[in-house]
């Protein structure tokens, strides 16, 4: 798919609302172009003006008489819709609206963005923007942003739903020598979103790492697919503001967008294989590595020191960060051991010692790389008298180009001695960090994609014979009929049942005879419960008796319960009382479906019964892409699964049982949208099978 | 021809049961009055009483609303009416204008049975005075509101009132069956009888954003056009975003309150069934939730007041039908013709019964 290409690779370019002034925007956007060395055709549009910038002006883009591939449109937004009309007749393919005044003023902002999208759509234009700075290609070249300056050449993509953070991290990178590939604006995101331009960067040949920083995401769905397959060719680092709930709400305010739930992004970020980050110093210190060392096989570190002190402490955030400390053969311990000073520290972290000058690091990173057991390597330099940073740098760089399959970190811990070194290995290619935890850190990035890459493909939700869908339409009905959201216990239940989850069986009586008699059918002892949608803390009002064993005990319950339930909540709807059988206690388990507004059903399991706010331990997977396999992931990533294992001689629980319920809960949720939330809390898991105790649903 | 007196409690629906009675009527070739003798006192932004202006139009009289409903039940009724014989003279008056151009009168009770009664106005007086047969309505929630129906008819009784019926009006769902099987029989067994069980209906029963609109005052921040959305709960925003969706999920058509600098809450509301949002404190949001919220055609209600005063005020909203309201009041007729007793009605009027 090169659907962008005419974006980032136009062969012309019309500036819709060029200036003379050159303090104006459509001023310098137009110089921006001419300045980044574009070789393409540019025509710059007013109708006021005859020449600027020495080029001639048109009054129109239909007045242009040849092809224009982009237009960047920078006149006030009241006449945006009318350019990108004209575009239109013109059969420009891609316009960047840089004006402001559109969805993030307001009402009369939103419906002139819907205005625009709509004509774009019409004319089969593709829109960035509006609302952003433009966008970037250093490989065509190309700067079609109004931002101050234009970035080194190289092969990172930034995309960024924030201009100023683009134009921020622009300035910095010419700084730090950072080279990017593009840079995209995605400003409000109206047509073209985060989705299209990593998909598109997937293709680009000079891209190698694709960052973004987003607040929100527009089209999970799309989302979901694209990231799935462009982690599996090239990294996404993804830094997702609005995590606190300070920051849920400013991005809120920010985007006009709820933001949705900080754990559906997470979990949608870890299924597609995206490395989320949580700082911009992560998001860059990633960019850099990922940029300039290959991804090492598996997690095995080696470290290099002069100093045991930042040894230690890089050998503690290697652990921290879920890395592992490589173990060395035999021969590379030996030679080691040969070769170094007889105080020197030979196994991982190796110390070759303070008066260690550059022969001897040179040595011992040659000798650790070698190892078989080693995927990567962190250099430790610390200042000390005899160190030889420049020295030691161009060493680091020689073993990057002997073992280039390893990736090679170093750090540089120090200021004005280590600055000639430092910018020595920057320029070559090796990542430098000043202290261990961010090397480590960003090591950590390269390690966990290295895991991911080549993960299989993703599973989906599995297909279960003798499902019964008439059922679950048919109760849905009568609760919808019934301008309901919530479903009673016995609804859920037979909605359960009907998709084959094993239930404790639930019936509902409306007089205290008739739950004698589904007593009697469903045999003792029962549990009574009352049955009313709007209570859903139904053991906390006096609302649920259990241990029935007799004709007696049921009548004297069932008014117990009515007139508990009365007292504390005189207003609610009162559909009678469940019977349900009392199964022996099990190991309380929940399956719980929330539906995300992004990212659609997800589903969790984990401990249940009263623990589940108290111990949290709970999994979580969209339903996007979960087969039975996901399943049985997720399951494993909890305290629960210890505990169903056996844990201290217990007796293993039936855990397929426990799959076998979350798949069906996946299938239901999938087959019937209009399901939002469900809970089935507690599952109890037995030994052999699993029994679904108390089901809350809730329907849109 | 008799009249017939329609009591009841706030929120009972006695207008909309008037109304359809009335249409009924008149589609059998009679001339049904209306008489409002003790008023509701006026919303924000309205001075007559909105069921007479209702009345007037649809039953096409000549009277002014104020001669329909010509006494207003404030809070200072005493002390601004100051003399009772007055305010009887002034009912008298009115009610002798209605009768004269009608063959019946339909008599639309106070907010309570009891209104009035300080100046002795209240139904049971004003019941007798003007010959007219006493019907309670009364939306049931549970069993002790059997207990106010069957108080007021023997009263009634006592006082030698004429003592029509009970119409159980906006039964929820789940309590038809009860009303059905017990509820009547229990009343039957008091000498009580049940002239209609009418099914909860929200297009009819449940009030509108404009009747919210009424309560509070305030400013219409974003869709003007939806004022007739009908609001079946009222939910507070004050949870965290978290458990904010998996709330307001659990309730359709609802109104949600909460603070104006709740961005969040506020856009999570607009994600679910929501028909007001309602934002207090006088904050004024965030112009991309009053975008969100003209999307999704939902609106949005500033109010000054904070959350909880906010709530108690709500809890005086009842709906009003509007002469426009060409579905509700069509709905109102029905809903007599199906689920009252229809003839038993009529009789009373013509004097047939009792």
């Amino acid at each position: 798919m090169h659907s962008l290409d005419a974006l980032f690779r136009p062969e012309s370019v019309a500036v819709v609302g060029a200036s003379k002034n050159r303090e104006k925007l459509g001023n310098v956007i137009l110089r921006n172009i001419l300045r980044s060395g574009y070789k393409g055709l540019v025509y710059p549009v007013n109708p006021k003006e005859q020449v600027i910038e020495e080029l001639k002006v048109y009054p129109a883009v239909s007045s242009i008489g040849r092809p224009v591939d982009l237009a960047v449109v920078v006149v006030p937004a009241e006449r945006v819709l009318q350019v990108a009309a004209d575009c239109g007749e013109a059969g420009v393919q891609n316009i960047v609206v840089i004006s402001a005044g559109f969805k993030e003023t307001g009402k009369e902002g939103l419906a002139r963005e819907r205005d625009l999208v709509e004509t774009c759509r019409i004319h089969g234009i593709r829109l960035l923007g509006p609302n952003c700075v433009g966008v970037m290609d250093t490989h065509t070249p190309l700067n079609a942003s109004f931002a101050a300056g234009f970035p080194l050449k190289g092969d990172i993509a930034f995309v960024s739903q924030s201009g100023a953070m683009l134009v921020a991290i622009l300035d910095w990178s010419l700084q730090t020598g950072l080279g990017f590939s593009r840079f995209v604006s995605l400003g409000n995101k109206a047509d073209l979103n985060e989705a299209d331009f990593i998909s598109d960067a997937v293709t680009d040949e000079n891209t190698k790492v694709i960052l973004c920083y987003i607040e929100d995401i527009r089209n999970g769905a799309h989302f979901l697919e694209v990231a799935d397959r462009a982690t599996r060719v090239k990294p996404v680092i993804m830094l997702k503001s609005g995590t606190s709930h300070a920051g849920a709400q400013a991005a809120s305010s920010h985007t006009g967008a709820l933001a949705g739930s900080d754990i559906a992004y997470e979990t949608a970020f870890r299924q597609t294989g995206v490395i989320r980050v949580h700082t911009m110093s992560e998001l860059f210190d990633l960019a850099t590595v990922f940029a300039r060392q290959p991804v090492p096989k598996s997690a095995r570190v080696a470290v290099v020191t002069n100093a045991g002190g930042p040894g230690i402490v890089a050998t503690d955030s290697i652990e921290a960060k879920g890395l592992e400390m490589a173990r060395f053969n035999r021969d590379t311990v030996e030679s080691l051991r040969r070769e170094l000073p007889l105080e020197a520290n030979v196994f991982n972290p190796v110390d070759v010692l303070g008066d260690a000058r550059v022969e001897r690091f040179s040595f011992a990173l040659d000798r650790v790389l070698s190892d078989e057991g080693t995927d990567s390597a962190v250099v430790l330099v610390c200042p000390t008298a005899v160190a030889e940073p420049v020295e030691t740098a161009a060493a680091l760089v020689e073993a990057s180009r002997k073992f280039a399959q390893k990736s090679i970190l170093a750090v540089y811990m120090g200021g004005e001695t280590l600055a000639a070194g430092a910018e020595f290995l920057t320029r070559h290619g090796i990542p430098c960090f000043t202290f261990p935890e961010l090397a480590v850190g960003a090591l950590g990035g390269l390690a966990t994609y290295g895991r991911i890459k080549d993960r299989p493909e993703k599973g989906s939700v599995p297909d279960y014979e003798e499902i019964n869908r008439d059922t679950v339409k048919k109760v849905l009905a009568r609760v919808q009929e019934e301008r309901r959201r919530t479903l009673l216990g016995s609804e859920a239940a037979r909605i359960a049942e009907a998709y084959g989850i094993p239930v404790a069986p639930l019936r509902l009586a409306r007089r205290a005879r008739e739950a004698v008699a589904h007593a009697a059918e469903l045999g003792y002892p029962v549990v009574l419960k009352v049955g009313s949608p709007e209570i859903i803390h139904k053991t906390d009002i006096g609302g649920v008796r259990v241990g029935l064993k007799t004709p007696e005990e049921i009548r004297e319950a069932f008014w117990e319960i009515m007139d508990r339930v009365n007292q504390h909540f005189p207003h609610a709807t009162i559909y009678g009382v469940e019977v349900q059988k009392m199964y022996p206690r099990g190991t309380e388990l929940i399956v719980g479906v929330s539906r995300d507004l992004q990212f659609g059903p997800m589903i969790a399991f984990g401990l249940g019964g009263i623990y589940v706010n108290l111990l949290k331990d709970v999994a979580f997977r969209l339903s996007w892409g979960m087969g039975e396999r996901e399943i049985r992931e997720m399951v494993r990533e909890t305290k629960a699964y210890t505990l169903m294992r056996g844990y201290r001689g217990e007796k293993p629980l039936d855990i397929d049982a426990m799959v076998n319920i979350i798949g069906r809960v996946g299938r239901l949720v999938t087959d019937f949208p209009e399901i939002v939330e469900m809970d089935i809390n507690p599952v109890f898991s037995y030994q052999k099978g699993a029994a679904a105790l108390d089901i809350k649903i809730t329907i849109e | 021809m008799a009249n017939l007196y329609f009591t009841g409690t706030a929120g009972s629906g006695k207008t909309a049961i008037a109304l359809g009675l009335a249409l009924y009527l008149k589609e059998q070739g009679l001339r049904p009055g209306y008489f409002k003798p003790v008023g509701i006192p006026p919303g924000a932004r309205t001075v007559e009483d909105r069921d007479a202006v209702l009345m007037r139009h649809v039953l096409g009289l000549k009277f002014e609303a104020q001669e329909l409903a010509p006494l207003v039940l404030g809070g200072y009724y005493i002390s601004n009416y100051k003399d009772p014989e007055r305010c009887r003279q002034v009912i008298k008056e009115s009610y002798a204008k209605i009768k004269a151009a009608a063959d019946t009168v339909l008599i639309d009770g106070g907010a309570r049975p009891w209104a009035m009664a300080a100046f002795g106005l209240d139904a049971l007086n004003l019941a007798r005075e003007f010959e007219a047969a006493l019907v309670y309505i009364l939306k049931p929630a549970n069993d002790r509101s059997l207990d106010e129906a069957a108080f007021f008819a023997r009263s009634a009784k006592e006082r030698q009132a004429a003592f029509a019926g009970v119409i159980f009006n906006n039964v929820p769902r789940a309590l038809l069956a009860k009303t059905e099987g017990i509820y009547r029989d229990v009343l039957a067994g008091q000498g009580i009888a049940t002239l209609g069980i009418v099914p909860s209906s929200p297009e009819l029963a449940a009030p509108t954003v404009a009747e919210f609109y009424e309560t509070l005052g305030g400013d219409i921040l974003a869709g003007e056009d939806k004022l007739g959305n009908i609001v079946e709960d009222v939910l507070v925003g004050a949870m965290t975003i978290e458990s904010a969706l998996g709330y307001f999920r659990r309730s359709a058509n609802k109104a949600v309150v909460t603070g104006g600098d709740r961005s969040e809450i506020a856009l999570a509301a607009l994600e679910t069934d929501t028909a007001v949002l309602i934002l207090t404190g006088g904050l004024y949001p965030n112009v991309k939730v009053l975008a969100r919220a003209a999307e999704k055609g939902v609106p949005v209600i500033l109010v000054h007041y904070d959350t909880y005063t906010t709530i108690e005020k709500l809890a005086e909203v009842s709906r009003v039908i509007h002469s426009g309201d060409t579905r509700a009041i069509a709905l109102a007729r029905e809903s007599v013709a199906a689920f009252c007793d229809i003839d038993k009605l009529s009789a009373w009027v013509r004097g047939t019964f009792g």
